[in-house]
């Protein structure tokens, strides 16, 4: 740090403070609130240390969370990705129609979260919703399925609705990712007698590393704090089958006013956010551009 | 040469060191004297604005007109006054609560919120509000509805409005074509008439619990526990007092069983896919005959185009007559709130006849005041109010300890997917015993 340096650094003061204070200093006040007895609504109790965090550990339905979360993060994350490439690549093959096409494909993005929870529950609902009202019209009754009212199927339907609304942004980075290839190489695979298949396989896609790992790196924000649709959707039912942490730190904080409990599970959520993002964002720094 | 450009150099950064720490010295200052003028030079008199700020949760059709008509009153006896109208609709007040909740913890207060009336959430919520003792003075409520807004020696909040909860609605021209006979007198007459309604190809009873609202689910046990040999109203005003030991006694297990034949037997497969209202839609497009629900179900109804007495029909749930388990909606002043003078105005105001009956009219409720004319209120919420003006109030629904409404769904949840009644009942003792560590009484 040269003195050269030196108005730089003041000038990032600012930034340094307000993300200190609202991001660092909340998150450690969260961590002391997460080491007290606070169970009503008032002020807080008295310190009882990793208390919470044995109870977290011990508490069936918050293991079932933890599980539920650690599924829904990984599944959505890993099909998002590979249904972005697809469709990429569909987009990249049928050129003609892309801009339509990526349009759709983009435009569940654009969707709140709350619009689109809505409209899938009325798709989802067995008796009057969308999807099986159609495979009763097609005379496809026996594929017809209890959805979101079943405990085996909730977060099968809460996934469908993350990769639904989040599969286009991938589509969109690859596509670009895609086209920005120079068209020389591609050229050059196709007088060496490359298919369409080897053109795919062994010049584009391992290009697009840089891509893979921004997508993965921003579906990871999104995966690790899912709350909205799943809240909105099952509200982490029935029977808890779709209950992740989030919703979970929701329900026991604000409807069971267990205040300190609610902070362990945040500071848990936090943790495991932590432990996934650190090491992917370290092996991943620098090879960005390789 | 190069010496002079290090100078130039150094002067520049120098320069540019100065700019910095004069615009930070400055705002610095800025900050410190906007610190010290409010913490120190505003008059503390300054006159308070005439603002009232509200946080509510009634936005559905019926009940956003209600609470219009409220404040037009409001605004005609407090001229000048400026109502700040912040409506957070969903989960019951669940989306209102955890909002208000977080302004209360981080210290900026509204004037006023929605609080559900019932000593359960009286008790989680007066510790946030100043009491309100002296306008607890000549107010004919019936005595167990009054006692309810007392926590220690005062009383916290203002009953506005009161909601009966233990209702059986049901589709006339269904129950007619079938041949049930209503009134339904006990829960086996109910299962039968359910029965019946079933070989005769219809949902016996629409239900929904989708977006979280399992807490629906504790009304139905609620009215189980009312009918069951070994428990009735006294036994459930015990039970969401606290003063209930779960794990022995025979009416909660008495009210599983029930709860198991009716979820087993008669409820539509989806009510996980929909909300109190579209269940009640089933009913109004003939699919099916019977649903349990507060009176707000009737305000839905007639919204919906339903005539009440003529299309649909109200019972008390078979086996509850002369028990009516209701709870209600109040506000309080909060305390440091930021306009006290409006939020007493406020206060005062839905005290009176006049507010009382407006707003119920409109809204599909009862009054709590007993004084106030049933006259203009349609025959069927004539009826409903009546009963709760003449009957045991029990508590139950809303009005229980918020922390049991939510356990207490998540658990009657699983219990319609397992139907493992002793597995249940162990869930109920333990969550009980951690919620009600002493009665609230």
């Amino acid at each position: 740090m040269g003195k050269k340096n030196i108005p730089y650094y003041i000038f990032l003061v600012p930034a340094f403070v307000l993300i200190g204070i609202f991001t660092y200093v909340f998150t450690g006040l969260t961590g002391y609130f997460s080491l007290l007895d606070w169970r009503s609504l008032g002020q807080p109790g008295e310190f009882i240390g990793l208390q919470n965090y044995y109870e977290f550990i011990n508490n069936p339905i918050a293991m079932k969370a933890l599980v539920n979360t650690v599924i829904l993060s990984s599944l959505f994350i890993i099909l998002t990705t590979v249904v972005g490439l697809c469709l990429a690549i569909l987009l990249d093959i049928g050129s003609k129609a892309a801009g339509l096409f990526r349009t759709i494909f983009l435009l569940p993005l654009s969707f709140s979260f709350v619009i689109s929870a809505t409209m899938w529950v009325w798709m989802f609902a067995p008796n009057q919703g969308t999807i099986n009202s159609l495979l009763r019209l097609l005379n496809l009754d026996f594929l017809t399925q209890p959805w979101i009212t079943s405990t085996q199927q909730s977060l099968l339907c809460v996934l469908i609705v993350y990769i639904w609304q989040f599969s286009g942004f991938a589509t969109l980075i690859y596509y670009a990712g895609i086209r920005g290839i120079p068209q020389e190489q591609l050229e050059s695979a196709l007088i060496d007698g490359a298919t369409t298949l080897q053109k795919y396989v062994h010049v584009i896609i391992p290009q697009l590393k840089g891509e893979t790992i921004g997508v993965v790196t921003i579906l990871l924000f999104y995966a690790l704090r899912v709350f909205d649709l799943v809240y909105l959707l099952t509200g982490g039912g029935p029977s808890l089958s779709s209950e992740v942490l989030a919703t979970y730190m929701y329900r026991v904080t604000f409807n069971q006013n267990l205040f300190a409990y609610g902070a362990s599970i945040g500071f848990i959520i936090f943790l495991l956010a932590i432990g996934v993002m650190v090491p992917f964002l370290y092996l991943t720094s620098g090879r960005w551009r390789r | 040469m190069n010496q002079l450009i290090s100078r130039r150099e150094a002067l520049s950064t120098t320069a540019k060191v100065a700019l910095a720490i004069g615009i930070g010295a400055a705002i610095g200052a800025a900050g410190i004297g906007t610190g010290v003028y409010y913490a120190t030079l505003r008059p503390p008199t300054k006159p308070e604005e005439k603002k009232l700020v509200v946080y509510h949760w009634w936005t559905a059709g019926g009940e956003r007109e209600a609470l219009d008509a409220v404040y037009a009153l409001y605004r005609k006896y407090n001229p000048g006054y400026e109502i700040i109208d912040n409506p957070a609709a969903g989960g019951g007040g669940a989306v209102m609560r955890a909002a208000v909740k977080a302004m209360l913890l981080a210290g900026q207060p509204p004037d006023t919120c929605q609080v559900t009336y019932g000593p359960g959430m009286v008790h989680s919520w007066y510790v946030y509000h100043e009491p309100i003792d002296d306008l607890f003075k000549d107010f004919p409520v019936p005595e167990t509805l009054k006692q309810w807004a007392k926590v220690g020696d005062h009383y916290w909040l203002m009953p506005l409005n009161i909601h009966r909860d233990n209702n059986l609605w049901y589709n006339i021209s269904l129950v007619k074509k079938i041949g049930i006979d209503v009134p339904i007198k006990s829960v086996n007459e109910f299962f039968e008439a359910c029965e019946k309604a079933k070989k005769a190809g219809y949902i016996p009873l629409a239900f929904g619990t989708v977006g979280g609202q399992r807490f629906w689910l504790n009304y139905i046990f609620e009215c189980f526990v009312m009918t069951a040999p070994h428990g009735g109203g006294d036994y459930l005003n015990n039970f969401n007092l606290g003063k209930a030991k779960p794990a022995s006694d025979p009416a909660v297990r008495e009210a599983l069983e029930n709860m198991k034949i009716l979820w087993q037997n008669y409820v539509n497969p989806d009510y996980g896919a929909l909300t109190w209202d579209e269940a009640g839609k089933m009913l109004m497009r003939n699919e099916a005959v019977f649903n349990i629900m507060g009176d707000w179900q009737k305000g839905h109804f007639m919204a919906s185009g339903w005539k009440p007495d003529v299309d649909f029909g109200w019972q008390t749930f078979p086996g509850t007559e002369g028990l009516s388990m209701v709870h209600g909606d109040s506000f309080g002043i909060i305390k440091d709130a930021p306009h006290p003078t409006a939020a007493r105005k406020w206060v005062e105001l839905l005290k009176t006849v006049e507010a009382q009956e407006a707003f119920c009219i409109i809204k599909g409720a009862s009054p709590p005041r007993i004084d106030v004319p049933l006259d203009r209120f349609d025959p069927m919420q004539r009826r409903i109010a009546e009963s709760i003006r003449k009957d045991k109030i029990v508590i139950g629904g809303h009005g229980e300890v918020e922390a049991w409404m939510d356990k207490g769904g998540e658990i009657f949840e699983r219990f319609v997917t397992t139907y493992d009644v002793d597995a249940t009942i162990d869930e109920i003792d333990k969550a009980y015993r951690e919620i009600f560590p002493k009665p609230l009484i």
